[in-house]
Formats: C-alpha cells, sequence, structure tokens
C-alpha cells in the first residue's frame, strides 16, 4: 500500500470539514502530502448566464441577484473560506498540503486531479436531499471509474473504530491488495483490523495481524455498522466500470 | 513641731515572712493553683463583658504593656467559649441569576465540608452523567427522530421538487450561496447558446416553467430556517429533558442531607435549573472558541471542575469550617490588616485583564470568629491602613461585607464581586495601652458606643501575706510554663521582695507579669551557668545586680564626672544658698539618680523668684509650678506686712539637659532662705521633696534610686558618718534600699531622714532652730526665720529708700 499523496475533494464548508479533518489525520499518520482541490462549476457560470434563472439562498429562501458577475465574486469568497479551513487543520497536525481551485467540470477536473495521487476521498452527500443511502452523482462516477483508491467518507468527523476488508472472490490478486490496505490503514490510525470474506470457502489468512470472523458477523449488515470502515476491491467489467453497489453501504467506505 | 524621723534599718526593706507557708522549693507548689493576681477589678469587668451579649459591649483591655493582659483574657475567653454552641459553618456559592453576587449559606458546625465535597464530587462526574445520558441509545435515537422527522420532510419535498424538475427538462444546481433551477441538456446545463436557438414560444415556456420551479424551491428553502429552529427547540428540549433526568437524582442526594437549610434548597433547585441551560458547554466546553482550545493541552474530560469554564458554577467556597470544636471559636489576630480582618476578594490574570469569581473569595479572622471572640492588639490596628474603619463598619452593621477597601471608598471602579453579607455576631477584645485607650474616648465618635467594657489592668497588687503566697504559686507556673529550674524559698522570698522594688512600694507587688518573668528568665540563667539544679538566692541577687549593671553605663559615668570632680558635688562642710538635690533620669532600660547642686542668690528687687531654667527654657511646667509655690510660701510667711522686696535666682547648676517635676521644690527653697538669711546649710545632706504652700513637704517619686545614688557618691569617696538624705515622711513606705545601703544604716555611716515640713528640713540642714512667733510676732533672735525675717526686712527698707529717692529727683526734674 502506497499512500505518499492524498487528494481530497471539497465543495461546501459543512459538508466538507469531516473530510478535511479526516484527510488531515490520515496525511499525518501516514507522511503523505494533502492536495485539497476545489472546483467552480461550469455549470454555475452557465446558470448565471441566464436572463431568467435567480439564485435562491440556502439559509433564507430568498432570491439573489445571479450574474456571472456575482457568481464569480462568490466563488472567490467561496473558495478562500475553503483554503482557510484546509490551513486550519493542515497547520493543526503539521501536514504538507496544497490547495487547489479550478474551473470546469467538477467529474473532469478531478479526474484529472488524481493523476499521481494515492488515494482521493471525497464526501458522501451531494445532493440536497441529503439522504444517506444515495451518493452524489460526482461521488458516484469517481467510484466508479477513478483509476486510484477513493475513499467515500460520511459526514462523521472520526475515522471508525474498524477497519474491515472485505474479500469478495478467492483471487489471491484482490485479497493481497484489500488485505495491504486494511493492515496499512489500521496501523497507521491505530484501529482494529479484520478481514471478512463474503464466502466461505476461502483460502487461508495469512496475516497475523487480521482475522477472520464470517460466522460471526452478518455480512449484509457490516454496511450499516457506522463504526467500521469498509475496504473493498472494485471488480470492473469489460467496459472497465466498476460494479460496486453503493447503496448497500451507507457508511465510509474505500474502493480500491 | 515633730521631731525629725531618723529611720533605721527596719524602715529601709520589707522583708517577705510567709509564716507557717512552708515549701522547700517551687517544685513543692501547685503551679496549676494560680489565678491572675492583683487584677480583680480587670477580671470582673472582663467577665461582666465576655458575657454580656448586647450590642456594643465588646471589650477594651487597658494597661501597661507589660502586664501580661492577653493570658488573662484568653483564659477567662475559652473558659466562656467552651461553654456556647459551636457556631454554623459557612461557605459561598455561586449566584446563578448574577454572578457578581455570590450568596452566603449558613450549615451546620462540619456540614460546610460535607457540602463542599458533594458538590464538587458532583461537579467532577457531571461531565460523565451527561455523556453517558446524551450517548444512550434512548437519547440518540430520540434525537434522530426530530432530526429525520424534518429532515424526512425536507428530503421529501426536495425528490418531488427534483422530480418535476427532471420531468420539466429542468435541473436544480446547488450554487455556493444557495440553488438555482437550470435547464439541461444531454445531461449537461443549457448555456445562453442554446437558448438562443429555441423557438420564441418554447423560450417563454422553458422561463415559465424555471420561474414556476424557483418558487417552489423557493417556498421550500424558506421553511427551512423555520423548521431548523424547530429541530433546535425540540432538541433543547430534549436535552432539558435528559439533563433534568440525569441530575435530578445526583442533586436529590446532596439536597437530602442538607434540607434543614432553605438556602441549600433554594441553591440546589437553581442550581439544576443552571445546568439545564448550560448542559451542552458542558460537555463540549471549548465550543469552538478558540483561545480555550489553544489555552488547554489536555482532553476537556480530564480538567477539575475548577478549570472548566462551567463546572466551577458548582463548586462550593468553603469559608468557616467549625467541624472538631468543642465550643465557640476564640481567634487571636496577630496581623490585623484589612485583608486579614474583613477578608479579600482575589483576582486571577486571564489575558491581560484581571478576573474574579465567588471561588475567589478568602475569609477573614472575623468570619473565622464569627459566633466567638476575636483578640486583636489596638496599636496594631489602628497603624493599619482602613483596618480600623472596616471594623467599625462590621460592628455597627452587624454584617460582614466582604470587599476591596478601594470599594468600600468608592475608589475603585472595576468590576468586581458583591458577596451577600452575612449576619455577624463577634466579640472583640481590643488590647492596648491607657493612653491609647483614652485617646480614643475622646477622638472616636464611634469608639465608647462598640467598646462599653473597659478592662482596667493594674500594674501592682497590696502586699500581704496571702498576697504574697500567691505570688509564689505564680512563679511556680511561670517557671513551669517557661520550663525555667525550680526555684528555692528564699530565691522565691528574694523575688517577690524585688518586686516591691519594682514598684517602689514596700506595700505593693508589681502585676507586670512581663518583668517578673526577665527576671525568672535572667536568675534561670545564671544557675544554669553554675550547673545548678534549683535557682537560689544568689541567682537571684546576680541577675538583680547584673541587670542593673548592663544598664547603669550612663549612670557610673555621672558618678565618676562627680568623683573626678568634673560635675561639682560637696559631700562634706557647709554652704550658704546651696544645697544638693536629687533628680533621677530614666533611660531606656535604667532609672538612677542624678545629684545636682541647686544654688540661690538674693538681691534687692521687687520680689520675684527668678527660675533660671524657666528663663532659658530648660525646665518643664510642673518645675516651674514647684517655683511659684515656694515664692508664694516665702511671701505667706515674710511679707505679709511689708512687701516682698527681694530679687532671688534658684538654679540647678551644671544642668543642660532640662528640668522638670517639683521633686527638688524644697530643695531650692531651703537654698533660698540660705542665701536670704545667709545661713550655711550642710553639704553631707542631700535632699528631696516637694513643697505646698504651707510648707508641708509633699512624697516624690523614684526616692529610693535617689538614696542609693547620693549613697554611692559618698560611699566612693568614703563615708563620713555624716552624710545622709532628707526625703519625705511620707515617702517612707516606698523604701527598698539595697543591701549596701541598709547596712550602712545599721552601722550608723549614713543617714536616712524623714520629715513632715520646711522647718524639719531647714532645722537639721543647717542645725539651727526654725523659730516661733512670740506674742508680739517676733521669731526668737538667731533662729532660722529670724534671720530671714531681718534679711527681708532690710531689703525693703532699702528699696523704700531707693524708690522714695527716685520719686524725689523724677518730681524736681518735672519741676526744673
Amino acid at each position: 500500500m502506497q499512500l505518499s499523496s492524498i487528494v481530497i475533494a471539497i465543495d461546501t464548508i459543512s459538508g466538507s470539514e469531516p473530510v478535511v479533518q479526516a484527510a488531515a489525520e490520515l496525511a499525518y499518520s501516514s507522511g503523505a502530502e494533502l492536495t485539497a482541490i476545489f472546483i467552480e462549476d461550469d455549470d454555475w457560470f452557465k446558470a448565471s448566464r441566464l436572463s431568467f434563472s435567480y439564485q435562491i439562498s440556502s439559509f433564507s429562501g430568498e432570491m439573489m441577484p445571479f450574474d456571472e458577475m456575482n457568481m464569480m465574486e462568490q466563488a472567490k469568497a467561496h473558495s478562500s473560506l475553503l483554503e482557510r479551513m484546509v490551513v486550519k487543520y493542515s497547520s493543526k497536525m503539521n501536514i504538507k498540503y496544497k490547495y487547489q481551485s479550478a474551473r470546469g467540470s467538477v467529474i473532469r477536473e478531478l479526474m484529472g486531479a488524481t493523476e499521481g495521487k494515492d488515494l482521493i476521498i471525497i464526501g458522501r452527500n451531494r445532493q440536497p436531499d441529503g439522504s444517506r443511502a444515495k451518493i452524489g452523482r460526482t461521488a458516484r462516477f469517481l467510484a466508479e471509474n477513478s483509476t486510484i483508491p477513493v475513499l467515500i467518507w460520511n459526514s462523521r468527523s472520526d475515522w471508525p473504530g474498524r477497519i474491515t476488508g472485505i474479500v469478495k472472490t478467492s483471487g489471491s490478486g484482490e485479497k493481497q491488495k484489500v488485505m495491504e490496505w486494511t493492515s496499512g490503514l489500521a496501523r497507521l490510525l491505530k484501529r482494529k483490523a479484520e478481514i471478512i470474506p463474503t464466502e466461505k470457502s476461502e483460502t487461508e489468512i495469512e496475516s497475523d495481524d487480521l482475522h477472520q470472523h464470517l460466522d460471526e458477523i452478518n455480512p449484509e449488515k457490516l454496511g450499516c455498522d457506522k463504526n467500521r470502515l469498509l475496504i473493498m476491491e472494485r471488480i470492473r467489467d469489460k467496459k472497465g466500470l466498476s460494479d460496486v453497489d453503493l447503496a448497500g453501504f451507507p457508511n465510509t467506505v474505500l474502493l480500491l | 513641731m515633730n521631731k525629725v524621723q531618723k529611720l533605721t534599718a527596719e524602715d529601709l526593706y520589707k522583708r517577705c515572712d510567709f509564716g507557717e507557708f512552708n515549701f522547700k522549693s517551687t517544685d513543692d507548689l501547685d503551679h496549676d493553683n494560680y489565678t491572675f493576681l492583683g487584677q480583680e477589678r480587670a477580671r470582673t469587668s472582663a467577665d461582666f463583658g465576655i458575657r454580656m451579649k448586647q450590642d456594643g459591649y465588646n471589650i477594651f483591655a487597658l494597661g501597661p504593656e507589660e502586664v501580661d493582659k492577653k493570658s488573662l483574657l484568653e483564659s477567662l475567653v475559652n473558659r466562656e467559649a467552651g461553654e456556647l454552641d459551636v457556631p454554623g459553618d459557612w461557605v459561598y456559592v455561586c449566584n446563578f441569576e448574577d454572578e457578581q453576587k455570590p450568596i452566603a449559606l449558613n450549615l451546620k458546625p462540619g456540614d460546610a465540608i460535607r457540602f463542599r465535597d458533594k458538590m464538587n464530587r458532583f461537579a467532577e462526574d457531571l461531565p460523565n452523567v451527561l455523556t453517558s445520558v446524551f450517548e444512550s441509545e434512548e437519547y440518540q435515537n430520540r434525537r434522530q427522530v426530530i432530526e429525520e422527522r424534518v429532515k424526512e420532510k425536507e428530503q421529501e419535498e426536495f425528490a418531488e421538487i427534483q422530480k418535476k424538475a427532471e420531468e420539466k427538462g429542468l435541473s436544480i444546481i446547488r450554487t455556493p450561496m444557495g440553488y438555482s433551477v437550470s435547464p439541461i441538456k444531454d445531461g449537461d446545463v443549457m448555456d445562453m447558446e442554446d437558448i438562443k436557438k429555441m423557438s420564441d414560444k418554447e423560450r417563454e415556456k422553458l422561463e415559465q416553467e424555471v420561474q414556476e420551479l424557483q418558487k417552489e424551491l423557493q417556498k421550500i428553502l424558506r421553511q427551512i430556517p423555520e423548521q431548523q429552529r424547530k429541530i433546535k427547540e425540540e432538541k433543547d428540549e430534549l436535552n432539558r429533558e435528559f439533563t433534568e433526568y440525569a441530575v435530578k437524582g445526583l442533586l436529590e442526594e446532596v439536597k437530602r442531607d442538607f434540607e434543614y437549610d432553605s438556602g441549600v434548597s433554594t441553591y440546589l433547585k437553581n442550581a439544576k435549573k443552571d445546568i439545564i441551560d448550560r448542559a451542552e458547554i458542558i460537555l463540549n466546553p471549548g465550543g469552538g472558541n478558540p483561545f480555550f482550545q489553544a489555552a488547554s493541552d489536555k482532553p476537556d474530560s480530564k480538567k477539575s471542575p475548577d478549570d472548566h469554564p462551567v463546572l466551577w458554577r458548582y463548586t462550593v467556597n468553603l469559608m468557616v469550617n467549625n467541624s472538631g470544636r468543642d465550643g465557640a471559636p476564640v481567634i487571636y489576630e496577630d496581623h490585623p490588616i484589612y485583608n486579614n480582618l474583613i477578608g479579600r476578594i482575589e483576582h486571577v490574570s486571564e489575558m491581560g485583564a484581571l478576573t474574579t469569581d465567588f471561588t475567589y473569595l478568602r475569609p477573614g479572622s472575623l468570619l473565622k470568629a464569627n459566633g466567638g471572640f476575636i483578640i486583636i492588639d489596638a496599636l496594631r490596628l489602628l497603624t493599619q491602613p482602613f483596618a480600623w474603619d472596616g471594623l467599625k463598619r462590621a460592628l455597627l452593621s452587624r454584617q460582614l461585607k466582604i470587599e476591596a477597601p478601594g470599594e468600600m471608598y468608592g475608589l475603585l471602579r472595576t468590576v468586581s464581586l458583591e458577596p451577600a453579607p452575612i449576619d455577624l455576631n463577634v466579640k472583640v477584645i481590643l488590647i492596648g495601652s491607657r493612653l491609647l485607650y483614652y485617646l480614643l474616648c475622646a477622638y472616636d465618635k464611634d469608639f465608647q458606643n462598640l467598646f462599653k467594657v473597659e478592662v482596667d489592668f493594674d500594674d501592682e497588687t497590696d502586699r500581704n501575706p496571702e498576697s504574697q503566697k500567691m505570688y509564689a504559686y505564680m512563679i511556680a507556673s511561670l517557671l513551669h510554663k517557661n520550663k525555667l529550674l525550680p526555684m528555692e524559698k528564699s530565691a522565691v522570698v528574694r523575688v517577690i521582695e524585688h518586686t516591691s522594688r519594682m514598684v517602689s512600694d514596700n506595700e505593693k507587688l508589681t502585676t507586670k507579669t512581663k518583668d517578673l518573668l526577665k527576671l525568672l528568665q535572667e536568675a534561670d540563667y545564671w544557675s544554669r551557668q553554675k550547673d545548678a539544679e534549683v535557682t537560689d538566692i544568689d541567682a537571684v541577687r546576680k541577675a538583680i545586680d547584673q541587670s542593673r549593671y548592663r544598664s547603669g553605663r550612663i549612670r557610673d559615668k555621672y558618678q565618676d564626672q562627680i568623683i573626678r570632680k568634673s560635675i561639682f558635688i560637696d559631700t562634706e562642710g557647709s554652704k550658704t544658698g546651696q544645697v544638693n538635690g536629687l533628680s533621677v533620669i530614666s533611660l531606656g532600660n535604667s532609672i538612677f539618680s542624678h545629684p545636682t547642686r541647686i544654688t540661690a542668690r538674693v538681691r534687692v528687687g521687687k520680689g520675684e523668684v527668678i527660675n533660671i531654667e524657666r528663663e532659658v527654657e530648660m525646665s518643664g511646667p510642673i518645675h516651674s509650678k514647684g517655683v511659684l509655690i515656694l515664692s508664694a510660701f516665702l511671701g505667706a510667711r515674710y511679707a505679709m506686712e511689708k512687701p516682698l522686696s527681694l530679687s532671688a535666682s534658684l538654679v540647678f547648676e551644671q544642668s543642660y539637659g532640662g528640668v522638670e517635676g517639683d521633686s527638688a521644690s524644697s530643695t531650692e527653697l531651703y537654698a533660698l532662705l540660705s542665701a536670704i538669711g545667709d545661713i550655711p546649710i550642710k553639704q553631707s545632706i542631700a535632699v528631696s521633696g516637694s513643697v505646698n504652700q504651707h510648707g508641708e513637704i509633699q512624697p516624690i517619686g523614684g526616692v529610693n534610686e535617689k538614696i542609693e545614688g547620693f549613697f554611692e557618691i559618698c560611699e566612693k569617696r568614703g563615708l563620713t558618718g555624716e552624710q545622709g538624705v532628707m526625703i519625705p515622711e511620707a515617702n517612707v513606705k516606698n523604701l527598698m534600699l539595697k543591701d549596701e545601703v541598709i547596712q550602712a544604716v545599721n552601722e550608723g555611716k549614713f543617714h536616712i531622714y524623714a520629715i513632715q515640713s520646711v522647718d524639719q528640713g531647714m532645722e537639721l540642714l543647717t542645725g539651727l532652730e526654725m523659730g516661733e512667733r512670740d506674742e508680739k510676732g517676733n521669731y526668737p533672735k538667731g533662729s532660722v526665720n529670724s534671720m530671714v525675717e531681718d534679711k527681708l526686712g532690710s531689703f525693703a527698707d532699702i528699696q523704700q529708700h531707693y524708690i522714695g529717692r527716685t520719686n524725689q529727683t523724677s518730681v524736681e526734674m518735672k519741676g526744673k
């Protein structure tokens, strides 16, 4: 498991703060450099250029002027706030960090930002309805298409108590990767590590610091356990897309 | 006229006779069988003052510093205090409605510590208790239900509007400030170019749909603040419910032990309310406050209540703890500054500002003595700024209010505390000098209202067999208390006799126990120097002699100057108009005699007697008065029918330090009579005595020192058997002379005469009779009175003649 550079995608303050805090802790433990990236969505600017379009305040519900100039000012202001938040946590943990802001398509920019990085972390909820089961469009895209491991973070501010690797197939490569990340993260974050095969006829787990207890745990309820960080391998189909059904895992998930 | 009394050795020293009171040493005496000797008045007054419960009957104990007033008062006070109830404890607690005004609670003795410990434990446990309650599954579930109830509605509405938007080819975009409704095409937001390509009708429809959807979205978003408020209210109510549940039991447990005090019940009720209001801060004290978080170096849950920004409010400041007492408190305040008496409000510096709260209140000794007694040194109290005023204020108001002196005078304008005043019920006992007492009576209008009981300690007590016996017990007690060697009976006798010498009265004993203790300690020292196990009479004598020796440098120097004739004092022969007077000088620890030659010169004049000392302002008023009195005597005896036509001058020869007192007035009169009548006076006899207008000799002070001083001069020159001292008869009871003098008198080598009148004195000094008027009013020829009268008569004639001639000359000159 290599972890020398982490990128985190941030948007709103409230939604991104737990992500930033968690990422800073991981960067501190691993010595990785943290890159925080904020994308000024092209869609905002497009929408702002429409003459009949308004911005409605999420706080008061009032209509606000919505033109390109306003949008640029708001985006800049928002970016400053986000940068301040990143600096705060990075300074507190004394880690190397970078802050980037880009304008364009969120997905495209984020996919580009993952190049050369070891891990990307993104918050789970993006949609206005905020349901825990659902996942934002961007997070979903990354989960399915990112070539580097994706950590989808729920809204809690601290790392779960257990790092649980889920081994779905008997392929030694996939199992090995999951075990590496499970034991690696557990060591870095000083958490308990465990490997849970979803099928009984699994080969022996060789690592001493992991254990399996399939009989004790109901795999179907694993995803609902708030105190577990689940790690699983994405299995790609012929089109290169991952088959992960994130609805069954409403909490924090690391997809390899 | 009575005959001059020549004193015998027995008259010069009164021996101590214990009669049938037998003991070998003080070890045989019960050193606890001792009551304060000679202080009956003080004891009775103190008893009265201590037991008197009315306001204003505080005590001022006055008397010399050397009298151990404190011991007597403490013994009486402790006895009374032991019979009184133990007063309650006092604590200060937080006033949750106004932190600047801490509340005082009065608890049963011993309960304050329990209350404090219970509340401190409660405050320490509170975060854990609240945490466990708020982490409980029930709480989490109910909180989640509240959030979900509202969120579910929000989510439904959003989902609905999102669906509507999708159906209409629109999308709700999240922007930095809120939301926007935008048309989409192929999954992307349409830009203006795409819009322009649409027909007018399509564009119109699109705009209308966007606006409709915006309005709907606005309607939903406008509800959010209200819904957030609702959530908050419901959560707050939930928090209240659980907090109350969490703390109720704990506080009830505390309350049960202290239900007897309604103040405690009220306080606990208010504490519960305060905890409910502040539960969140209790659990999350940092609360995002960067300063607090930066300042903390350990997790919040491990902080003590004092360090926590909220929990300190539920601690208790223990001010007075009377557990373990057997009766009322007795406090001796030996450093009566304002803060030590009244109490103080401490401050602590936080980020450059001074802050305080009820936990920084500190009790003073008045509070500690509340319900009992406090003993204070008056001079120390009065010399401390604000202390006297503070004490008076507390006594007058019968309340103790802890505040800074600056606050009391309206000098300070910083935010500080106003702790609730505490009812004060304390008996104050001040110990001081007589001068201080009378000054306070004269100049402090509050003093006599507040200190109505004067406890006047006497310097001396009567000497009789019973008092001598009690004195022996007192000596035994002092020796035992101060861990000194026991004393033989003979030594005790000597000590008792010396205490009469201390007060210069063979019918009295001193009550200045500090002076007595000094003698005992020094005798003990000399005993130990010779490895004795018991102090004997020799050690006592040595202590007395050594004490005299240590303080006798100036006395010895003065005597040396007399012996070497730098100062002229004759001790033989006769001189006209010259008498040996005797003064005393009190310097530091010693009093010693100061023989002085007093001379008189006379001439014709207008009747004035010039006191040269007074002319050069070296004479005090009492001395001047004495001279005026002797002048009046002179006039009354010799100038009834003729004017007093002399001018006389009196002087203390070689005196450069000033003179006061009238003990030399008879001496001056003798010198004057000698000068007028040209009658020689014996220089072998020194004189001391005050005279009144009738020629009666009045008693003087320092008689022992005066006699011994002249004796030492004569002894050094060699006693002739003619030398002696003439003293007022009224002073015979003051005689406690040293052994050398007694021995010399016994052997006839030195004489001491006690006289009642000027006539007796003059006869002794001149060897002539004074004379009495016959039927014709004439004095016998050759008598002192005759010679004086004749001389004054001649002065009058000269005066008359001179005036007559002067008037005639004046008339002649006018006529011309």
